[in-house]
């Protein structure tokens, strides 16, 4: 593969290389290492000499301007610099914002009010702003009046008045005031309500020579419904737009329309890539029709770096398609902030010059920054698909605008460049050479800038304007101002007199190479992002790049057969010639009986006592090992847990049913555990401590394990939990008689052959795999046995806990995790598009096979419809089937009797419930075991009475002043496991966190996927014992504190 | 049934979410009161006092205050302890006061409502323990007190969360299967009995088996905005 130099894009002949070629360079750039990258687009970037000087002037001629300017500060920008998004009260004015208009019972939206008001200081911004915008927008016009009445009030007391004034006046005046606020807001960001308000509204600007492109943001879409709706309303905009063209003939630059493409499907992404390429491809080529045959130019907007890729093929489809060849107005969005930036560009240039028709292109900076970071670190990648400091963006814009405005590229791309800012708006100026290319800004935003540019470089400027309701609107917009607000920082800047010309002018390649590092030393990359191990590796399988060698490497161990059998002092007793039948299991795979997975030899009474013998014998030389020695051995097995990954991936798609993703995290999961408790062993059990006891005699301690412990796994997570148990039980200094799951025995045979590849001694651990009667019944009665880590039923724990009580002999320790009856709380300041979304992947992700998975919706009534109907459309939308296939959703569930049970209970359930939705099966389903993932609605948690462990999502609706009778549903029930809320009241959530008796809480996100050190998981009551796994006090249980020099206690206890 | 004793057994269920609340410092400054109180007690000497305050101590530093997680950005992930429920206190007619003294210490710290249900030799000793309590300011309901004879209904009762004995391995033993047998959920049975180097009651960690943990993870990018990574800036590093 040939290397992509930057530099070497400026050649005229780049562009006349092999399609394909260029295209081969995009994808590994996807995270290639920032100091390398930027070395090369630096040069791209930097000005020559003259360039420099007529930056320099244009810059702060411009800057001065709008300082001068006393119109300047309008709008956005004035309501941004009054609510710094670096204030609480600029978040918190947001927040208001993006939640109170979808709000539709009073009770709820007058207790966010009174959540979002009563917390911040706003008298201090009363008055600071000469916009009335601002003072009417927020709290200052609106409420003056009587503000200021109570303000000069005797009782001075309170310097909050606003505290005072919501406390004194009926609420809902308040909710009346925050409304209309929130409309006035609406107004700013919104160009209109539908396209014929925006093209009116559009219209003073119009006359002076701006062009629009209108764009009806909003939500993706879940349902297919929604995709219609967007289409609809993207088509409309298409039609409004044109006819006004058609009879309009002073309009200098002709509107344009911009689609996102998330709104349009679905399931726009990568693992669905075959409905994005002909479902989506065909409903995007009809706007294009119509678009053209109106002459209304098309943007094709940029969403997130893992969809880059997909983006781009489609792109390429349309553009090629005989409806669009010949036309030359169907563009789209490249976002500088990606690392693949330019190499895209060079790939558009060269399918431009094939084809022969120019190509619009906006150069953004982009604008999911945070996210793409949040997404990398989750996922443990190997670096960031973006960069990590805004002046390294600035300066990929720069680069990417100087090929952009070079000779050879004009007339194949026509640039559109969006900035607000006014060093990069005189850059591209000086850069360009003509005036083939345009500047856009936002509705709203940069008024003052554009106008005196405009003066300055008599350039063209298009401005990007939000069209739809502003209830739909405002919380989208405030979002992404939220997680772009670094971007708002040169808007404070530039109309900042305190702030220096000079610094505002600094060109960002100056500003880069000053800084120690190119990267930002302050963002760890995704693999260090814990300060004492590393981060487990992961495949981001949406990148062309990346996903390619993966699944080669996981396609090479898709037919092996497998053999398992207990393993004791390191002799394996797997099937062979002489096997006892009775102890001879077929395994076959969940998703296709008729496949054979492998065969195992289940454990006989003698390997039994064999190893618990040998375990026994060996646990004080274990004991006496060095707690380093012992940590060293773990992080070996989870280096070997990664060089083995693809197999162990194939064996979780086949043994236990497991998706791509599911087997990737299982992986994961297994390598965090061994590093988390390496890791917490060295700093509990390492040193002798000194210690001062209550008879304040200092003495010298240190903790060893208990002695043999049984580990008896799921096997839901038949790697995972196997692992994180054993681990935890030999760090701590315990030898392990391990009993996994019946079901995934193959697993666990291969994670002890690897366990001993690591060099843990043989007689440390021991796997005996066979049935809970068989072995865990034995094992539990044995008089050597110290105690039992389970995962399982609260049946079973139970009667691990009688066989070890009937034992004479002193009391063994029993850690237990057990079941649940998890539910999530949804009120109605939540977004329903973010509720569906993590509602599904909470209940029907893994099958619905997890402890943590969601089984219990509670949603307040007054949004209970459009949740409902959402999680109906979205569910039509998921597709099970195959695990191994990148486009399936849900896999099978475990076994036949797993699968009776829950269609047993799906039919009682129906019985007298209403389905609200049901994924039907296909042909792939037929000869496995899956069970249709179905929603529920019933009426009260009574109604169930066990966990039901698989795809099946019950729906309770709730009034809001019902939600402590909820509450203490939940806590009845005796379970308390894992719990999601939904809700953007932050008084509330934290006390139903609070009330609620659960282990795990998840507030506004999914609730299943707890990460081992970062949130610690376990539950309370009937769901468990603790201490949590993967939590810092869970290796103490295994251990007890003994004595260095025995100093008995003082006299007289 | 008892009925008596399922009331007090009631009465604690219903104060303990209120006490739990209270909050760990809290509970902490009602021990140390209660400390001063017992160590006035002639008869007591000075070792239970000093017990109790060193399991505040021990405590403290361990369940004190909620642990921030490390994570990736956007997300705040909390563990934070709580007590589990109501716990019996119970031991053999020579165990030693201090050792009853560091579970009752303990086991009102991490948040737990008590039963004391001592031996007929320990009732003068159980009387005064249980007054100091109250003259310390523990709240009637947490701290409540019934007849050794009621043992076996309050260990039996599938609701209390626990055990906590200092005694004999053969008393623990049955106590254990006690448990065992019932339904619900797995209780926690909290031995000491080694009752010259208590060496269970002085485990650093001890309080840990009073307690359960919550996690809890908020999304600080729900509504768009991402403070952390805002406040990082571009910094200079």
């Amino acid at each position: 593969m040939t290397e992509f130099i930057a530099q070497d894009s400026l050649q005229k002949s780049f562009i006349d290389r092999p399609l394909d070629d260029l295209w081969s360079l995009i994808s590994p750039l996807y995270m290639v290492d920032e100091d390398y990258w930027l070395k090369q687009l630096l040069p791209m970037a930097s000005p020559s000499a003259q360039e420099k000087i007529s930056i320099c002037d244009n810059a702060s001629d411009l800057i001065n301007r709008v300082r001068a300017d006393k119109q300047a500060i309008q709008m956005i920008d004035a309501l941004l610099l009054e609510y710094s998004l670096d204030t609480k009260e600029g978040i918190l004015l947001m927040c208001l914002a993006e939640a109170l208009m979808r709000i539709p019972d009073t009770a709820t939206a007058d207790a966010l009010i009174r959540d979002k008001l009563s917390v911040a200081d706003w008298k201090s911004h009363l008055k600071n702003s000469d916009s009335t915008f601002v003072n009417a927008s927020t709290w200052g016009l609106l409420l003056t009046g009587k503000v200021i009445n109570l303000d000069t009030a005797k009782d001075a007391e309170s310097s909050n008045v606003i505290n005072r004034f919501v406390n004194k006046l009926s609420e809902p005046v308040i909710r009346q005031a925050m409304n209309q606020a929130m409309k006035i807001m609406g107004h700013q960001f919104v160009l209109g309500r539908n396209i014929r308000e925006a093209q009116k509204n559009g219209s003073p600007f119009t006359s002076k020579g701006y062009g629009y492109s209108y764009d009806m943001l909003g939500e993706s879409a879940l349902t297919t419904e929604d995709a219609k709706k967007y289409f609809d309303a993207y088509m409309a905009a298409v039609e409004s737009v044109g006819a006004e063209q058609l009879k309009s003939t002073q309009i200098k630059i002709a509107a344009s329309v911009s689609i996102k493409l998330s709104a349009l499907h679905p399931r726009y992404e990568v693992a669905n890539k075959g409905r994005v390429l002909s479902e989506m491809y065909e409903s995007v080529l009809v706007l294009i029709k119509r678009a053209r045959e109106l002459d209304v130019s098309l943007t094709i907007d940029a969403e997130e770096a893992d969809r880059l890729e997909l983006s781009l093929v489609l792109f390429e489809k349309l553009y090629r398609s005989e409806i669009n060849r010949g036309w030359g107005k169907l563009g789209l969005v490249v976002q500088s902030y990606t690392k693949r930036a330019l190499p895209v560009l060079t790939w558009l240039a060269a399918l431009a010059k094939e084809q022969g028709d120019c190509i619009p292109l906006r150069l953004v900076k982009g604008a999911y920054w945070d996210s793409e970071l949040k997404l990398a670190q989750q996922n443990g990648y190997d670096a960031y698909p973006v960069f990590t400091r805004k002046e390294a963006t600035d300066v990929s814009y720069l680069a990417c605008a100087r090929f952009l405005l070079s000779d050879h590229i004009r007339g194949l791309i026509y640039p559109q460049f969006a900035s607000h800012n006014a060093h990069t708006v005189a850059a591209v100026a000086s850069m360009a050479t003509h005036s083939d290319y345009e500047f856009q800004r936002l509705h709203g935003m940069g008024d003052a800038l554009y106008k005196h540019a405009v003066d300055i470089f008599d350039c063209n400027v298009r401005i990007y304007a939000p069209v739809g309701s502003h209830k739909d609107l405002l919380p989208y917009l405030v979002r992404r101002l939220l997680e772009n607000g670094a971007n708002s920082s040169f808007v404070h800047r530039l109309v900042d007199a305190d702030c220096a010309v000079e610094t505002l002018i600094e060109h960002p390649v100056e500003t880069l190479l000053r800084r120690p590092t190119l990267h930002n030393g302050l963002i760890p990359l995704p693999p260090q992002i814990f300060a004492d191990r590393k981060n487990s590796y992961s495949v981001n399988i949406d990148i062309d790049s990346e996903v390619k060698p993966f699944e080669a490497a996981v396609n090479l161990h898709m037919t092996t057969y497998w053999q398992g059998g207990a393993i004791i002092n390191g002799i394996k007793f797997y099937p062979c010639d002489d096997s006892e039948e009775k102890n001879l299991h077929r395994v076959t795979a969940p998703y296709d009986r008729n496949i054979d997975v492998g065969s195992v030899q289940f454990s006989n009474k003698e390997n039994i006592e064999n190893a618990a013998a040998s375990a026994y014998e060996f646990y004080p030389q274990w004991a006496q090992t060095e707690v380093s020695e012992r940590a060293q051995y773990l992080n070996v097995l989870a280096d070997l847990l990664e060089k083995n990954m693809p197999e162990l991936i194939a064996l979780c798609h086949k043994e236990a049913g497991k998706t791509i993703h599911d087997s990737i995290d299982e992986v994961r999961e297994a390598v965090d555990f061994c590093r988390y408790y390496a890791q917490q062993a060295q700093g509990n059990f390492a040193t002798v401590t000194t210690v001062t006891g209550f008879d304040e005699v200092t003495r010298q301690v240190k903790r060893q394990g208990k002695g043999i412990f049984v580990c008896i796994s799921p096997w839901n997570f038949p790697l995972a939990i196997f692992l994180g148990q054993i681990s935890a039980a030999l760090v701590s200094g315990n030898t392990v008689l391990a009993k996994p799951a019946e079901q995934t025995s193959l697993i666990a045979a291969r994670a002890v052959e690897l366990m001993l590849e690591a060099g843990i001694p043989a007689k440390a651990i021991h796997l005996l795999p066979g049935t809970g009667a068989d072995i865990g019944g034995p094992l539990t009665a044995d008089l050597r046995i110290a105690g039992v880590v389970f995962t399982g039923s609260t049946e079973t724990a139970q009667r691990i806990n009688r066989s070890l009580a009937q034992r004479k002999c002193e009391a063994g320790t029993l850690i237990a995790e057990t079941g649940g009856q998890n539910v999530m709380i949804v009120d109605s300041t939540a977004l329903p598009e973010q509720v569906v979304r993590d509602v599904l992947r909470s209940a029907f992700a893994s099958a619905g096979q997890r402890c943590s998975a969601l089984r219990v919706l509670f949603v307040q009534q007054d949004i209970a419809d459009r949740v409902i109907h959402l999680i109906q459309g979205a569910m039509q939308e998921l597709r099970v089937g195959l695990p191994y296939l990148h486009n399936t959703d849900v896999g099978p569930v475990i076994d036949k009797n797993s699968k009776d049970k829950l269609l047993a209970h799906i039919d009682k359930m129906l019985k007298i419930n209403k389905l609200v939705g049901q994924i039907p099966l296909d042909e792939s389903c037929l000869s496995g075991d899956f069970v249709p993932p179905t929603a529920i609605e019933i009426s009260s948690l009574a109604q169930l009475e066990n966990e039901q462990f698989g795809p099946i999502l019950h729906i309770i609706r709730y009034q809001a002043d019902q939600l402590d009778d909820v509450i203490d549903q939940i806590n009845n029930s005796g379970f308390g496991l894992t719990m999601g809320i939904h809700s953007r009241n932050e008084a509330g959530y934290r006390s139903i966190e609070k009330r609620c008796r659960v282990g795990n809480c998840y507030i506004n996100r999914d609730q299943v996927g707890a990460v081992v050190g970062v949130q610690p998981f376990g539950g309370q009551g009937l769901s468990g014992t603790g201490p949590k796994a993967g939590g810092p006090h869970y290796l103490l249980r295994f251990s007890k504190q003994v004595s260095v020099n025995h100093s008995p206690l003082s006299q007289s206890l | 049934m008892n009925e008596q004793i399922s009331n007090i057994v009631k009465q604690a269920h219903a104060k303990w979410d209120e006490w739990n609340e209270l909050g760990c410092a809290f509970r902490g400054e009602l021990i140390h009161r209660w400390a001063d109180e017992i160590a006035q007690q002639s008869s007591f000497g000075l070792m239970p006092a000093k017990m109790a305050r060193y399991q505040v101590r021990q405590g403290f530093a361990l369940i004190g205050e909620e642990k921030l997680m490390p994570g990736p950005t956007g997300e705040s992930n909390e563990l934070y302890a709580c007590g589990r429920g109501v716990f019996i206190i119970h031991c053999s007619a020579d165990a030693p006061l201090s050792a009853l003294v560091g579970m009752i210490s303990t086991a009102l710290l991490a948040g737990n409502c008590i039963i004391l249900s001592l031996p007929q030799e320990l009732q003068e000793i159980s009387q005064k323990l249980h007054s100091t309590l109250l003259v310390a300011g523990f709240p009637k309901s947490v701290v409540q007190t019934a007849s050794f004879n009621s043992a076996e209904q309050l260990i039996t009762d599938p609701s209390t969360a626990g055990v906590a004995y200092t005694g004999h391995s053969t008393e623990s033993l049955k106590i254990n299967r006690q448990l065992a047998d019932r339904e619900g959920l797995l209780a926690q049975l909290i031995l000491e009995t080694e009752l010259t180097s208590l060496s269970s009651i002085t485990d650093r960690y001890f309080v840990l088996r009073f307690i359960t943990e919550k996690t809890r993870t908020i999304n600080v990018t729900a509504v768009g905005g991402n403070a952390a990574l805002l406040e990082l800036g571009c910094g200079d590093q």
